[in-house]
């Protein structure tokens, strides 16, 4: 086998490695987008949620109601 | 219980007799409905939101809507509706909604707020601040920050 031989094999050979490492990064990310993604749609859906409440109301019929509440007149 | 705007022998008048040939007859004080429904058993999982509203008349029966808490703003966001009929007929209509949530909800301490639109005429109010009274009832304050036209 000549030297030139040689050298083309080493070169086929770094060029499969470096090849290897670029398709996993690319895979590294897509998994870091994807969850990135999943945490913002968690996000969103945390920003406005239901309280839960049980409520009665009542009209209140004591006319001394009126005039202590002068920030919600009409 | 001495709250500003309720004393104990206020009369009130519950919803299910709004509008009914009942409704004689039907009605508690303030005091009687703290005693009767919200007793220290009550309290040990429950806070009461007190909330006034008044609408343009009697007729309209106000209801509670949506209630929603944004985790962004740390802001409680509750829905009410008078159901106006723009009607300017009879007296004015005052009501309390007692809203009933987990112990807690409210932690004053950090500073989480309560707004209240009156969905339907488009007032809106702020909760400023507010206290606990006998350590069991929250009182709320409001302020009106916003109001349409007649």
């Amino acid at each position: 086998m000549g030297k030139g031989r040689w050298i083309v094999w080493l070169l086929l050979l770094v060029m499969t490695f470096a090849g290897c490492g670029t398709e996993a990064e690319v895979i590294t990310s897509e998994i870091a987008f994807e969850e990135e993604s999943e945490s913002q749609v968690a996000q969103s859906e945390h920003q406005n949620h239901s309280v839960a409440y049980a409520t009665e109301s009542y009209m209140v019929v004591s006319p001394s109601f009126y005039p202590s509440i002068p920030w919600c007149r009409f | 219980m001495d709250l500003p705007f309720l004393n104990e022998n206020t009369m009130l008048l519950p919803s299910k007799y709004w509008m009914s040939d009942e409704s004689r007859g039907k009605e508690i004080t303030y005091q009687e409905l703290c005693q009767n429904r919200f007793d220290d058993d009550f309290f040990e999982t429950n806070d009461l939101l007190l909330i006034p509203q008044i609408t343009p008349n009697l007729g309209p029966k106000p209801t509670v809507g949506d209630f929603q808490y944004d985790s962004q703003a740390k802001q409680y966001e509750l829905q009410l509706y008078s159901n106006d009929t723009k009607s300017r007929a009879e007296a004015q209509g005052v009501f309390l909604h007692v809203v009933e949530v987990e112990k807690g909800l409210m932690d004053e301490n950090i500073n989480e707020i309560l707004r209240i639109t009156q969905v339907d005429t488009g007032y809106t109010y702020t909760v400023v601040s507010y206290d606990h009274v006998s350590n069991t009832v929250s009182l709320l304050k409001l302020t009106q920050t916003a109001e349409l036209g007649d």
